[in-house]
């Protein structure tokens, strides 16, 4: 959908200088910024479209699969991890519970897939640090978990809450409108948090995209995901993930 | 100027003859039957709109055969896919006309899901004079009739009707994009995202699938298909365009699932234009066999390129219809623009190209003279029969006067939809909700 009339030139753009030929970048920071906004888009727009494409969404994540690749293979330049964190666009980790989030069989999978459980639990990371992803990356999907979490009793809602919100799903607005977004949020223990584990949110990400046209199996197995070991990130930035967590409910 | 001369300059003067707004809904495609004497349309609202040339008269000459609205039907109605809590839009994504055999005309529209034989025939007489009912359509009470009387067909005033002949439904999965009839006249196919159907035109609870891209793991999923089109002249030969910028030819006399193609068109990537976006441009939006079936026509979002059958390793011809957006991308991504599907389409003697662009411009090739022409469609720059003026984009530096600037250019206005005459320089617009129709002016 054209939003806007009129081909404003981004604000990427204004930032850039570029040099004489009109394609390379005068520095690698106008690259990776510029990267880092086709990425976030592409999770916006899949996690945003009101009438899901199968075209589109294939490009789509064929576009997010070619950065992620072009990242992991650059491998993590300092502060990548804060500076990701920091663009809010950026979905957040946090748990679901298969026991409360029983897909509906009338919530539509993308361009009429064939029904199932999506299983959007990259089972590595799960493994490694028990974050699951964010099922707000998907137009039209569902999640079910089948690993067990110390959250048990919490639902990410606010993702959940814009799916509901699609017009196709209609009748499962209903399904968690009760819940208080507050209270899900109160018992958050972040000590379960160690630096560690923040270098497999980046991974998390790429590999969930996998899952986006899934739907056929019941239990996914995932393209490696790419090793968790390097990012580090110190508590405070874990602190400012908090925080932006919370501001965005 | 000559239209029997296959090696014509392009003509700029291209007269606009009607304006006709569809008020509600945005068309959606537009096509010429293989006469050119009529035109079909269809829109957003699942309605197609036929229209017909007038009969050329002595008395009139100036009028050279301009189109009237000839038959509006509703051939799609929305419908909701209760299983997969899913709309199914009525918007009609492709119109094909059959070639014509008797009195009637006969056309395929589709919407993502279903496809529809429509017959458009004309009416102008009826019977009169029944026995068992008199002319209101009251039965007649048979103990009243004293004698007999043989009905006779007296005229009426032309009436054109259009009914649902054949029904092709629950043949897709996924959203169709493309139909195409077959040169034996008896089958064609329907593609969407991931496969090709074959149908017979007159069995619509049976349909063969020639063509599955689909993997075991979806989420493998790295390619979709994108149009389709059967050769114009062997029955067994069809090609396949994908969002990854390759054309795949294949014969359905070498296997009755045709995964594997025979030809293989794509063009490697120029290295020095790579960009994150390299893979969304270079997905095909349209192709299109030349009337001879000796070239194909690919769309990509920048370019149209001309390939030549027998030669797979690269285009024949590559035209830039907007190069200008190429720093652009990246604002035409986030506003979705990079995702538009653009038509292409041949004249009859396949010697000129044409397709659409922003700010409803639209562009032409010449391929003889390799001299191109921009060309606008918009009420508020020409009146009925003045001649187009062509435009200019202006890409950097000084504007000149008539030249538009790059920022200047209205991406809402997109003409995605072009269709030209079977064998006359006459093309239909189609700029959003509204059709043009230009002819070449008369000397």
């Amino acid at each position: 959908m054209c939003n806007s009339v009129r081909c404003n030139t981004s604000f990427l753009e204004e930032v850039m200088v570029e040099n004489k030929d009109g394609q390379s970048w005068s520095s690698v920071d106008c690259y990776v910024h510029e990267r880092e906004l086709v990425l976030s888009l592409c999770l916006d727009k899949l996690q945003g479209s009101q009438v899901p494409s199968l075209h589109r969404s294939v490009l789509l994540a064929n576009t997010m699969r070619h950065i992620q690749r072009e990242m992991t293979q650059e491998g993590p330049p300092e502060n990548l991890c804060s500076r990701q964190i920091s663009q809010s666009q950026m979905a957040m980790p946090l748990r679901t519970s298969e026991s409360q989030l029983q897909p509906p069989d009338c919530i539509p999978t993308l361009s009429d897939m064939d029904r199932g459980g999506v299983d959007l639990t990259c089972s590595r990371c799960a493994e490694e640090v028990e974050i699951e992803m964010d099922v707000s990356f998907f137009p039209s999907g569902f999640i079910t978990s089948s690993t067990s979490t110390p959250f048990t009793d919490k639902v990410f809602t606010d993702s959940l809450i814009g799916l509901m919100s699609l017009p196709e799903a209609g009748n499962t607005q209903g399904y968690l409108t009760d819940l208080a977004l507050d209270d899900i949020f109160d018992d958050i223990d972040t000590s379960m948090y160690d630096s560690s584990e923040m270098s497999s949110f980046m991974t998390c990400v790429f590999c969930s995209v996998s899952h986006l046209f899934g739907g056929d199996e019941e239990t996914k197995d995932l393209p490696d995901c790419p090793s968790a070991s390097s990012m580090q990130c110190s508590p405070t930035d874990l602190n400012d993930i908090m925080e932006v967590l919370v501001g965005l409910v | 100027m000559e239209e029997e001369i296959d090696n014509r300059k392009i003509n700029n003067s291209f007269l606009r003859d009607h304006n006709y707004a569809t008020e509600a809904d945005i068309i959606s495609t537009v096509e010429f039957n293989s006469t050119g004497e009529l035109l079909a349309t269809g829109d957003k609202g699942g309605r197609v709109v036929v229209f017909q040339r007038e009969q050329e008269s002595k008395n009139q000459p100036h009028r050279r055969g301009e189109y009237n609205v000839y038959s509006t039907f509703q051939s799609h109605e929305p419908e909701f896919d209760y299983l997969k809590s899913l709309e199914i839009e009525e918007k009609i994504n492709k119109i094909r006309w059959l070639p014509q055999q008797n009195a009637a005309y006969f056309l395929l529209s589709t919407n993502d899901k279903t496809v529809k034989l429509w017959k458009i025939s004309e009416r102008d007489k009826r019977p009169e004079g029944y026995n068992l009912k008199d002319e209101d359509g009251r039965i007649r009470d048979p103990s009243t009739i004293t004698s007999l009387r043989v009905p006779v067909l007296r005229p009426m005033d032309l009436m054109v009707e259009a009914t649902p002949r054949r029904v092709f439904s629950n043949g897709h999965t996924y959203h169709i994009n493309s139909i195409s009839v077959n040169s034996d006249y008896e089958t064609y196919m329907s593609t969407d995202d991931l496969r090709i159907n074959l149908w017979h035109l007159e069995i619509t609870n049976r349909s063969f699938n020639i063509v599955d891209i689909k993997p075991a793991n979806m989420e493998e999923l790295t390619e979709v298909i994108t149009a389709a089109e059967f050769h114009p002249h062997q029955c067994n030969t069809f090609v396949y365009s994908s969002s990854k910028g390759s054309i795949r030819l294949c014969d359905m006399r070498a296997a009755a699932l045709c995964d594997n193609h025979s030809k293989f068109f794509e063009e490697p990537e120029d290295p020095s234009n790579r960009s994150f976006f390299s893979e969304i441009i270079s997905s095909i939006s349209d192709v299109k066999f030349s009337h001879s079936g000796r070239y194909l026509m690919t769309r990509d979002y920048l370019t149209v390129k001309v390939w030549d059958l027998n030669m797979e390793s690269k285009p024949l011809e590559t035209y830039q219809v907007h190069d200008y957006l190429r720093s652009k991308l990246c604002s035409l991504y986030e506003n979705d623009c990079i995702f538009d599907k653009f038509e292409c389409v041949w004249n009859g003697s396949d010697s000129v190209i044409m397709t659409g662009s922003y700010n409803n411009f639209f562009r032409m090739f010449d391929r003889n003279t390799k001299r191109d022409v921009t060309l606008e469609a918009s009420r508020e720059n020409s009146k009925p029969r003045a001649i187009l003026k062509p435009r200019k984009v202006c890409v950097g530096g000084k504007r000149r006067k008539d030249e538009i600037s790059v920022d200047s250019l209205d991406f809402s206005k997109k003409i995605l939809h072009t269709t030209w005459h079977p064998s006359e320089n006459i093309i239909a617009v189609a700029a959003t909700n509204n059709l043009y129709i230009f002819q070449d002016k008369v000397n």
